[in-house]
């Protein structure tokens, strides 16, 4: 090759490598202006927020995987906000015996719980339940909102689960974030400044996020329209079945009630495992704030539903000797 | 594929790559290029392909057959058949609907009701471009200004060379032709030019273009929610954004072709910076300025003829590249517009000899005239582009007149004019060289600046990225 040529290339990489270098002092010096100001960062990069819980759910995940119990059995929550606002772990928890922790989170789609169960079975606690929400009117969509929520959302985003989901997604707002999230989470200075909305959201423990009754406005849509699950999340799908079948894990994947969408039997036929569908809980409507979400006082009988179908399948498969 | 897409990043450094390896065989070189541009072009819509390899195929063969003939006759009928061949493609797909449509709109107007034969036609892209350019060849080897070129592989990279295909600069064969049948010789400074060219081009086309086409959207949408100076505001925003966005185009396309050792025409010499509509019209577009110049203007007589021929030449001009611009009403007005602030300028000129800033001695006054010839062609651009923008002579109509009747009324988005301020104050202190747009000697404060442009470009960066304006052309 032309020596020039080389010369060029090389000269490249040096920028690229530059640019990396001058990127990060920029993070840092940002980071450092938060002690500050929140407004310089608020310029460059998205702003953390308590609504939904994210923030304090992703320490509690790390508490949780750090705890240990011998004598009951952990299960693990996955999904999106279909699970994190409908199914109370601490009501579920109760009526099955096992010890929850819902590690969902806003449209987190099949591909976003991959990663977060490979996390958990990184950890050394024993994890025996899986229960995977599967929003099937949202599963044809990409993971980007999720994958921000753990990333800025995350005391500690420099994490090997948190890379593979922005790498998964591959938005270059994403990796900016991911980048400068990092950089700041690993310096001793920098000041969290929380994007204040008027919210009624109430962490309630475990990953587990209630809206009160009566503050928020409902709006139903009449029709919600259906997507085809994308190839992304039916691999990903067919991985976390693999990965229970490997390591004896009882994986329930759940199908939520979502009003007026048109529910399509057929997906049925390529999930094998044992299934909760919510379609048919005969849960009064009104308690849906939206076509998706409950209020705070529906998400018990919703739950204690949930609770009873799980405890059917779980007396089903211990008589097959499953 | 867009400039402004991850595809080109990948695509520009697999063909540079590609490229400098072929060095060695020039006839293997231009049939990348060739296949390279094909498939840039193709990956709009690969029907395009057909009416570039058409248009390439009959320009070929009638300048070889224009200089095989002495016979003038015979020249004029194979010159004929390439111009109707080229502006035939281009007045079906682009002018057939415009044509047809304002044809049975005339007859409506007095009554008589025809039923339309409007047809869906997609227009190519690029089309207008590449036609002027594979005319303004069929010209010049009729004109004996160039030999026909034997090489069907060199003179198809030529007119589908893809940095300069879909929207300029329109290259003529003397520039373009001499450089793609000789063998090209890699150049560091060039190379690093070039370089530095499609990061400034991205950031005038995602950052400042894209940012104030967010601002514009509603202005133009739904004008009646705004006030007068909203509307003048909506001229000014779209004036800068389509400098920025077709500038920022021509940049990113002269800096690819910089890095494959060919250098492409200017085509901005900061139009923004004018004094008056004249002077706008030696810098903006330069390239189309300077074809309707050569091969529509001068063989009208240009100025030779008198001022009178001369002002009619120009007005002819400038309603047929309003035409060019777009097939509707409000382009050939906007043309008429142009006329009206070029010919007194023109006229004047001709007249005197001199600009009429020539008779002002004053240093500082002259320099105070200067300013404000700059803001007055900036308002008269910025009122030009409604009617642009508007989707018919209504349109723009009522937004001229809430422009003067509700004058002197807040601004609702006074917070685009930070793009505006930015991408002035760049080209005014920093830029300076059209050619050299980052001329920071300091290694590590250049460094700094191209990491600012390249943050920014990532925080403006759109996913569904945004097409150029020129495009639509």
């Amino acid at each position: 090759m032309n020596p020039s040529v080389k010369k060029f290339i090389v000269r490249v990489l040096f920028a690229v490598t530059a640019f990396a270098g001058i990127y990060t002092v920029f993070s840092v010096i940002v980071a450092a202006t938060t002690v500050f100001t929140p407004d310089i960062e608020s310029l460059f990069f998205y702003k953390p927020y308590m609504n939904g819980g994210q923030y304090q759910r992703a320490s509690d995940l790390d508490k949780w995987l750090d705890s240990r119990s011998n004598s009951t059995p952990s299960g693990l929550m996955l999904g999106s906000s279909v699970v994190f606002l409908n199914v109370d772990p601490f009501i579920l928890g109760k009526k099955t015996g096992i010890d929850f922790f819902c590690a969902a989170s806003s449209s987190q789609d099949v591909v976003n719980s991959q990663h977060i169960l490979e996390h958990c079975l990184r950890s050394k606690k024993r994890i025996d339940y899986i229960f995977l929400g599967v929003n099937y009117a949202r599963w044809g969509t990409n993971n980007y909102e999720s994958s921000i929520d753990w990333t800025i959302n995350n005391y500690k985003p420099y994490r090997r689960y948190v890379f593979e989901m922005v790498a998964t997604c591959n938005e270059h707002l994403l990796w900016m974030n991911f980048f400068y999230y990092s950089i700041k989470r690993m310096l001793p200075f920098g000041q969290e400044h929380f994007r204040v909305e008027k919210d009624d959201s109430r962490y309630m423990g475990k990953g587990f996020v209630c809206y009160t009754d009566y503050e928020r406005t409902r709006k139903i849509e009449p029709f919600i329209e259906v997507s085809q699950m994308s190839t992304g999340n039916y691999a990903s799908l067919k991985k976390i079945i693999t990965i229970c079948e490997h390591r004896n894990i009882k994986l329930v994947i759940f199908l939520p009630k979502i009003l007026n969408a048109q529910y399509d039997s057929g997906m049925l036929r390529i999930i094998k495992e044992p299934l909760i569908t919510a379609v048919t809980c005969p849960i009064d409507t009104n308690l849906f704030y939206d076509n998706y979400h409950l209020y705070c006082k529906g998400t018990v009988s919703y739950t204690e539903w949930i609770a009873d179908k799980f405890n059917q399948l779980h007396q089903y498969n211990k008589r097959a000797g499953n | 594929m867009l400039f402004n897409s991850f595809d080109y990043l990948i695509f520009l450094p697999v063909v540079f790559a590609l490229y400098w390896l072929l060095n060695s065989n020039l006839k293997l070189q231009n049939l990348l290029v060739l296949s390279a541009s094909y498939f840039f072009y193709g990956s709009w819509d690969w029907r395009f392909l057909f009416l570039i390899a058409f248009s390439t195929f009959v320009d070929y063969s009638c300048s070889i057959q224009i200089s095989r003939s002495s016979r003038l006759r015979v020249r004029k009928w194979w010159l004929a058949i390439s111009i109707f061949a080229n502006l035939g493609l281009l007045c079906f797909f682009k002018y057939y609907n415009f044509f047809v449509d304002s044809w049975v709109n005339m007859f409506a107007s007095i009554g008589y009701e025809m039923s339309p034969w409007t047809m869906n036609i997609i227009l190519p892209l690029g089309i207008s471009f590449y036609t002027f350019q594979t005319m303004a060849y069929t010209i010049d080897v009729y004109r004996r200004k160039i030999e026909p070129c034997k090489d069907y592989i060199a003179f198809s990279a030529f007119i589908s060379f893809f940095p300069q295909l879909v929207a300029g600069p329109i290259e003529r064969a003397s520039d373009l032709l001499t450089q793609v049948t000789k063998t090209r010789t890699f150049n560091y400074i060039q190379s690093v030019q070039g370089l530095r060219l499609i990061l400034w081009g991205l950031f005038k086309k995602v950052v400042i273009a894209d940012s104030l086409g967010k601002g514009v959207a509603p202005l133009f949408n739904h004008w009646s929610e705004y006030t007068g100076t909203d509307m003048l505001m909506a001229g000014v925003f779209f004036a800068f954004q389509m400098y920025a966005d077709f500038s920022g185009y021509a940049d990113i396309a002269i800096g690819s072709a910089k890095l494959m050792g060919i250098e492409l025409r200017s085509n901005f010499r900061f139009p923004m910076f004018s004094k008056s509509v004249l002077e706008f019209w030696q810098r903006w577009h330069i390239s189309l300025t300077k074809w309707f110049t050569d091969y529509l203007y001068i063989p009208m007589g240009g100025s030779k003829k008198g001022l009178a021929i001369a002002i009619r030449n120009i007005f002819i001009i400038f309603l047929i590249s309003g035409l060019w611009h777009g097939a509707n009403w409000t382009f050939i007005v906007w043309g008429a517009y142009q006329a009206a602030f070029y010919i007194p300028v023109f006229a004047y000129r001709k007249i005197y000899g001199k600009p009429m800033i020539g008779h002002i001695h004053n240093a500082a006054l002259r320099h105070i005239v200067n300013v404000g010839s700059v803001v007055f062609t900036v308002l008269v651009l910025s009122v030009s582009r409604l009617f642009y923008r508007a989707e018919h002579i209504g349109h723009s109509y009522v937004m001229l007149k809430k422009m003067v009747t509700d004058a002197f009324t807040p601004i609702s988005t006074p917070q685009y004019l930070w793009y505006i301020g930015i991408l002035v104050f760049i080209e005014l202190f920093i830029r300076r060289d059209e050619r050299n747009p980052i001329p920071i000697k300091n290694t590590f404060l250049r460094y700094l600046y191209c990491s600012a442009l390249i943050v920014a470009i990532l925080l403006h960066i759109d996913s569904h990225n945004q097409e150029f304006l020129y495009f639509q052309f």
